[in-house]
């Protein structure tokens, strides 16, 4: 599955209309930084308010409480306005489509400004009908397309992390699983059990059959035989290796500390290298600059003659200035997003600054007291749309060279360090329960044996226990492999012995069973694993179970169950035990518990390759 | 007196016959000696045995304490007395906690003579009603 694939099922049921074809996005309707965007649209329009006289504090209050509740007003249409969408179920917005629903939200909001103010004696704006019905469409275009856009860019920003954590954790995890490194590793770690293992039973071995060469000997020495078989040593090895099966604690604030820290200098430099070798999306730029200076322009400004002058002006001088910006991407020219700064702080500041001194033909921006302070605040929230913007696509950028990032590394060695630890557990808890399971059990046996035989004075039971217990102590791994099976016969095996413990219902896809080299003993080891927790965690009584082929060299196993409740560590993937670790090696991360309680059942799914890379 | 009347779910054979002999000279009745469990299930439901020795790894599928629950659903009152040779102090608090209760509990490698293993079946019996 690719990037694009991911995120789109990620985006919540809101996002799923897709807006606009501004500047070729493609971005959800997302509203979330609306209330963001608005408040701090406001500020310079209060300022300038503020700044056209003084008012005692009367004023102040009534002003802010207008704005705020016209502010209240704005949200909530655009609310409205959201849900009618969904609800609609419209699948794409256009620019002019957005455009027209701003500009109404705007009218709607305006008009309302207009007769609440005159209503608490506050001044109103003094202007022509057909300039407001024209500033309003104007702003309305701007202002929720860029809302739009712009918290679409935020979120995606503020979404990287998580968003690599999920969509490269699993493909990391699975170009390491074939890798030789890998392994090499896996081989190397069951070597070194083993290899202990045949060192403690052997040096078993040789110390009994010191004791007993005969039947006579044996008889005459048993309790010191019986000592060397009650030895600690495998015992101590075998908790020695259960021991070992840890797993950090992936919902301590600790562990997410250290994770988002990586994810985060990976994120930034990512997004850093991005803006470095992204161009910056002229339209984007012309857009916003344009659009969101005029239409202020158009409202302020009296005199219509200075307002078109101002218009051709501050166009033509974006226009140059896009292409200049343009021009020092071609040219490679190091940090040319801040010369884009630059120049957009020229674009925004130059008009008014310039009127002001060479013009003074009523201008309201250069006119008013502090205006420019005005301006400047006006433009540093342009720039920040701008970068905000530019954020976006350096996103998609960052996505797609994640693997060229030097930091990448260290999120790749944590990641390469989780594996390690779900296959160190699988193989330590294997060999455990094979040490206690079966050499342990049968000294203990040999031990039961020998006093029996003692008691009743039969040498050769004495012998046969003996001879059964060496042939453990010389083949200490037999037993311990298991011979590959077909899909439908591991999965039968796998549920036979839980008869009369679970009612089981199997779907297993014809396809499947048709693929060769699948990796069936992990299919089987998933299996037992889900039926177990259902057993033991869920008490459920029964349980059915759908492994399919899904394309893509990718089955899925889904597992539905009357479970009471969900294990502790459900839907948490770093808590738990040898479950967790069976699932995630399997997966690579694809898996998720949840909990449907309108239907009273548990629910398992797990997304595994058809390619059985098990070593 | 009757004699007992036993139950043992082993996996290993050598374990299990080994077992089932010690256990038939002390005088117990070993109704079935297997190593599956829906098998001793379904002996349980049918034949009613007074107390059960389990070992806890069965291999695949259910372990000792599946077993032992399985066999107080079909009968509250039977002795369950659970084997193993698994000693991890980290875990065996877990292990316990699940057990149904008045289950005993013995490590392998303590039942050096068979007197132990009949001592805790007696005990999970005294009381059945």
């Amino acid at each position: 599955m690719n990037i694009e694939g991911e995120r789109q099922h990620s985006v919540n049921e809101e996002s799923k209309v897709v807006v606009a074809r501004l500047a070729r996005w493609h971005a959800p309707l997302d509203l979330s930084m609306a209330p963001l965007f608005m408040a701090l649209a406001l500020i310079p329009n209060v300022i300038v308010d503020l700044q056209s006289g003084s008012h005692g504090h009367g004023y102040l209050i009534k002003l802010f409480l207008v704005k705020l509740s016209a502010l209240l007003l704005w949200l909530l249409i655009l609310k409205f306005a959201q849900i009618a969408i969904i609800r609609s179920k419209t699948k794409a917005i256009n620019l002019f489509t957005l455009g027209f629903l701003g500009s109404v939200i705007g009218a709607i909001t305006g008009t309302y400004v207009h007769y609440i103010s005159l209503s608490v004696g506050l001044p109103v704006d003094i202007t022509t009908f057909l300039r407001r019905v024209f500033s309003t469409a104007l702003i309305g275009f701007s202002w929720l397309p860029v809302t739009v856009v712009l918290s679409s860019s935020f979120n995606r920003f503020m979404n990287l992390t998580p968003l690599l954590e999920s969509s490269k954790n699993s493909k990391l995890r699975q170009n390491f699983r074939v890798s030789g490194f890998y392994k090499s590793y896996v081989v190397k770690l069951n070597s070194n059990i083993s290899s202990r293992l045949f060192l403690i039973t052997n040096s078993l071995s040789k110390q009994i059959s010191k004791l007993a060469p005969d039947s006579q000997s044996a008889q005459q020495n048993i309790e010191e035989i019986i000592k060397v078989i009650e030895t600690k040593e495998l015992r101590d090895f075998s908790n020695e290796l259960e021991g070992k099966i840890t797993l950090p604690n992936k919902s301590s604030l600790k562990f997410k500390v250290s994770r988002l820290l990586t994810f985060s200098s990976v994120t930034i430099e990512a997004i850093y290298l991005s803006f470095k070798n992204s161009p910056l999306n002229p339209r984007i730029f012309t857009y916003i600059v344009t659009i969101c200076t005029f239409g202020i322009a158009i409202r302020r400004n009296q005199n219509p003659i200075a307002t078109l002058e101002y218009g051709i002006f501050i166009g033509s001088l974006t226009f140059m200035l896009t292409f200049a910006i343009w021009f020092a991407w071609k040219l490679r020219v190091k940090y040319y997003v801040f010369v884009a700064i630059l120049f957009t702080l020229i674009n925004i500041y130059a008009p008014a600054t310039i009127t002001h001194y060479f013009d003074k033909r009523g201008y309201e921006f250069a006119k008013i007291g502090s205006g420019q302070n005005f301006t400047l605040l006006w433009g540093s929230l342009i720039i920040v749309c701008l970068l905000l913007g530019h954020i976006g696509n350096a996103s998609i950028n960052a996505e797609r060279n994640l693997f060229n990032f030097r930091k990448f590394n260290k999120l790749l060695s944590e990641i390469e360090g989780d594996m390690i630890k779900d296959q160190e557990n699988l193989i330590n808890h294997k060999w455990a329960v094979h040490i206690h399971g079966k050499i342990q059990t049968r000294l203990s046996t040999a031990v039961l044996a020998l006093r029996q035989a003692l008691t009743s004075n039969d040498g050769e039971g004495v012998l046969n226990a003996l001879g059964s217990l060496q042939s453990v102590l010389q083949e200490p791994t037999a037993g311990f492999t298991q011979t590959q099976r077909g899909l439908e016969d591991e999965v039968a095996a796998r549920l036979m012995p839980w008869d009369g413990l679970l009612e089981s219902d199997v779907i297993i896809d014809p396809l499947l069973t048709k693929i060769d080299n699948l990796p069936t003993q992990l299919i089987g080891e998933v299996i037992e694993e889900i039926i177990s927790n259902s057993v033991r965690h869920g008490a459920a009584s029964e349980i059915r179970i759908e492994i399919r082929n899904i394309g893509s060299k990718k089955l899925l196993i889904r597992a539905e169950d009357n479970s009471v409740n969900l294990p502790p560590s459900a839907g948490v993937k770093g808590k738990g035990g040898v479950g967790t670790s069976i699932f995630n090696a399997a997966s690579d991360g694809r898996w998720s518990l949840k909990r449907d309680e309108k239907r009273a059942k548990t629910v398992f799914e797990m997304r595994m390759d058809t390619i059985n890379t098990s070593i | 007196m009757n004699a007992t009347r036993i139950l043992i779910i082993e996996d290993d054979e050598l374990t299990r016959t080994t077992i089932e002999s010690a256990l038939s000279k002390q005088g117990l009745d070993v109704l079935l000696s297997t190593a599956s469990v829906s098998e001793a299930l379904n002996f349980a439901k049918k034949h009613r045995p007074e107390a059960a020795v389990i070992d806890y790894n069965l291999g695949k599928g259910p372990n000792g304490v599946d077993a032992a629950n399985g066999l107080r659903k079909i009968d509250p009152n039977i002795g369950i007395v659970l084997m193993t040779a698994f000693l991890n102090p980290t875990q065996l608090p877990t292990l316990l906690s699940k057990l149904p209760k008045g289950s005993h509990y013995l490590i392998k490698h303590s039942v050096t003579e068979i007197g132990v293993l009949v001592s805790e079946i007696e005990e999970t019996i005294k009381y059945r009603a």
